[in-house]
């Protein structure tokens, strides 16, 4: 064995249904080759997964990837992702979250988990270093986030244990729901949530005690340096605002989602930014494992003047001006994904409506995008007349009415009355009640797009096109960002490409060089592309939906002929065949993935 | 004319200038001037808002005016 810095080379696989666990090492090179993250669940989805399965079959498998840098101590190395075939867009589906469960794995001596079957009975996984046991979960099904963290807790004995769970949405089945963690954290897109509820699994609890260890400890200190000593420069406003501080310059340069992408402009949008949650809610920052930038807000509102006062910190409490909610600081708060899905896309400007409505997704467990996303697209429905009070239990749908929103956010976590079809995401909802309403679908590959603007933002038209997972703005496509999410690495740290380089190099020792990260990165895109297409996705599917190509009033709208110009340009970058964009060969060679020749010859034989 | 600087622009302010404050540029002078008064170099990507409206670099600027200053934020 080679001196091994940054990983275990321990993958735990959990089959729920037998109840048998076990442990692979797939050894240091397939780490080298991979790096964890997207690697690890393309590598197990096109491994374990039968073509064609139901992403609701126990034959699906959830992954849990730490990459290799997440556990390490510095700032941005508490990302993880999680992956299974998706149930929005029946393909890679793909997602990633911050906070401490993520650092808490790696630090419990594991590189990943890889969930098969499904358990007879609510189930929860608790991890303890290296001890793993299946714990019944019937006395958590159905509770709320906060619930069932502090139930698991007390459970296992273990205050510092940190806590990942679906959700009652993801018992459900809803087809957005997100995978919480340390109960204010997402890995929220493509609905990984509802494959855990329809594994019957309710949570995975970690309790980790061993550093992971580092290469070069006096390097990697030196960039977590870097970080705090240049905090005013660098990351003032992640530190002061979160994300969303920035809504107003969005909302000017005409590119805001506002009313399902309808305008990019939302006159109200002071009311529902960052800054106006700094001035009237928020009550703290809250911080990811091992990082000084502390970019999360904390909001705390009360129902009644009488229940706020000031916090512990001497921050003073707001309240619902309307006496409607209370809204719990545990959930965390918005942030701009959430803001903008959750206010201007559906025309909302009442800033406690928009807090509540961040606090039951979290709650709940569901994606913020998509739910703010489909009701968007329900509420345009509503307003072209192909949708009434028939369809939705008398409920009236109209932009801006903060307090419907919030229902229907109740209704879609517990599939009640008209909220069961939009549970179903607006794709498989616009089919099933048809009259047209497919026109203003804002989605890609079934999945929504999130809060930028194609037309505005010109850095999304691929990231939308081609990501693996759909509408994703990630910059999933993209070497850079794609190796950041793939390792573990937080995309808000203003880290240069050599300070990448230089902070995966203290951590692991590997001596990579900038073609090396990026051949590291192409591994796991064209793994997922070959996922993909051997799921069905074709060429067709990477493309805008129709609003798209129509004007924004300050922005030009974007032609087919410049979308497929695009998807051309990627697949010939990414070594795909230039038409069909199945990666080729020559590619799976020059990549040292010749293992998967096999799936790749099966779907040019489809093809063909 | 009176000008906002939001977010992490707040880094320009002078030690115990507000975040909104009075500016004074000689006539004629534009967006782009009071940029470079403040201190933000033309490399910085920042959206400036005129009066409620999306400002140019070249647009002229009165005594009036209400300048609002962000800094491009993305993603979360």
């Amino acid at each position: 064995m080679s001196e091994r810095f940054g990983y275990w080379d321990r993958i735990l696989h959990v089959d729920l249904g037998t109840r048998r666990t076990w442990i692979e090492s797939p050894g240091d090179d397939w780490f080298r080759k991979f790096g964890g993250g997207r690697g690890l669940i393309a590598h197990a989805l096109l491994a374990h997964v039968p073509r064609g399965t139901d992403p609701f079959d126990p034959a699906n498998v959830l992954v849990f990837a730490p990459g290799v840098v997440t556990g390490s101590p510095v700032p941005g190395a508490g990302r993880h992702s999680v992956g299974a075939k998706s149930p929005l867009n029946d393909a890679f589906g793909e997602s990633e979250s911050g906070g401490y469960w993520g650092a808490e794995l790696k630090r419990a001596g594991w590189d990943g988990i890889i969930v098969h079957g499904a358990a007879e009975n609510p189930t929860y996984l608790w991890i303890d270093d290296d001890r793993v046991d299946l714990r019944d979960a019937s006395q958590l099904w159905g509770k709320l986030a906060a619930d069932v963290e502090d139930a698991i807790r007390a459970e296992v004995g273990e205050p510092r244990a940190r806590i990942a769970q679906c959700g009652p949405a993801g018992e459900r089945l809803v087809r957005f729901a997100a995978i919480g963690n340390d109960l204010n954290e997402v890995a929220g897109r493509t609905g990984l949530g509802a494959v855990m509820g329809s594994k019957m699994l309710k949570a995975v609890a970690v309790h980790g005690t061993q550093p992971v260890p580092i290469a070069d400890r006096q390097g990697l200190m030196a960039i977590a340096k870097w970080v705090s000593s240049t905090l005013d420069q660098n990351h003032r406003a992640f530190h002061e605002f979160g994300t969303g501080g920035a809504m107003q310059g969005k909302s000017l340069e005409g590119g805001l989602p506002t009313h399902n992408y309808q305008l990019g402009r939302f006159d109200d949008v002071a009311k529902v930014d960052a800054i106006a949650i700094a001035e009237q809610y928020r009550i703290d920052m809250g911080s990811c494992y091992a990082c000084s930038v502390r970019c999360k807000k904390v909001v705390q509102v009360e129902q009644r003047a009488a229940d706020a006062g000031v916090t512990r910190k001497g921050r003073p409490i707001g309240v619902d001006p309307e006496g409607r909610w209370r809204v719990d600081p545990r959930y965390g708060g918005p942030e701009y994904e959430s803001l903008a899905s959750l206010g201007p896309t559906v025309g909302v400007s009442d800033l406690v409506a928009v807090l509540k409505s961040n606090e039951l997704c979290n709650a709940f467990g569901l994606d913020t995008i998509s739910t703010g996303t489909t009701i968007a697209w329900a509420f345009e429905a509503w307003e072209r007349g192909l949708l009434t009070g028939e369809d939705t239990g008398g409920i009236e749908l109209g932009w801006g009415d903060g307090s419907t929103v919030v229902r229907l956010i109740e209704m879609i976590a517990n599939r009640e009355g008209f909220g069961d079809l939009l549970a179903e995401g607006s794709q498989r909802a616009a089919a099933a009640i048809g009259r047209g309403s497919d026109r203003f679908l804002t989605t890609v590959k079934g999945m929504e797009m999130a809060m930028h603007d194609p037309r505005h933002m010109e850095r999304m038209r691929l990231s939308y096109l081609v990501a693996p997972t759909g509408g994703d703005h990630m910059g999933q496509q993209d070497f850079r960002a794609g190796g950041r999410n793939q390792f573990g690495l937080c995309l808000f740290l203003g880290y240069s490409e050599q300070q990448s380089l230089d902070l995966l190099n203290a951590v692991t020792g590997w001596g990579v060089d900038q073609p090396g990260w990026e051949m590291i990165a192409r591994r796991g895109l064209t793994l997922a592309r070959l996922f993909n297409m051997r799921e069905g996705v074709r060429r067709a599917d990477d493309r805008l939906p129709a609003r798209f190509s129509d004007d924004l009033p300050r922005h030009k709208g974007l032609p087919r002929e410049l979308q497929e110009e695009l998807v051309t340009g990627y697949y010939v970058r990414q070594g795909w065949d230039a038409g069909t964009g199945l990666p080729t060969p020559e590619t799976l060679d020059e990549l040292g993935l010749e293992t998967y020749e096999g799936a790749r010859a099966a779907v040019a034989a489809a093809l063909a | 004319m009176r000008v906002t600087l939001h977010a992490d622009l707040r880094r320009h302010l002078r030690p115990g200038e507000a975040a909104t404050h009075s500016a004074a540029l000689p006539r004629g002078s534009t967006v782009a001037d009071l940029l470079a008064q403040i201190g933000i170099p033309p490399s910085d990507t920042v959206t400036g808002a005129l009066n409620g409206e999306l400002a140019q670099p070249g647009d002229p600027l009165h005594d009036r005016d209400e300048v609002v200053m962000f800094s491009q934020m993305e993603g979360g």
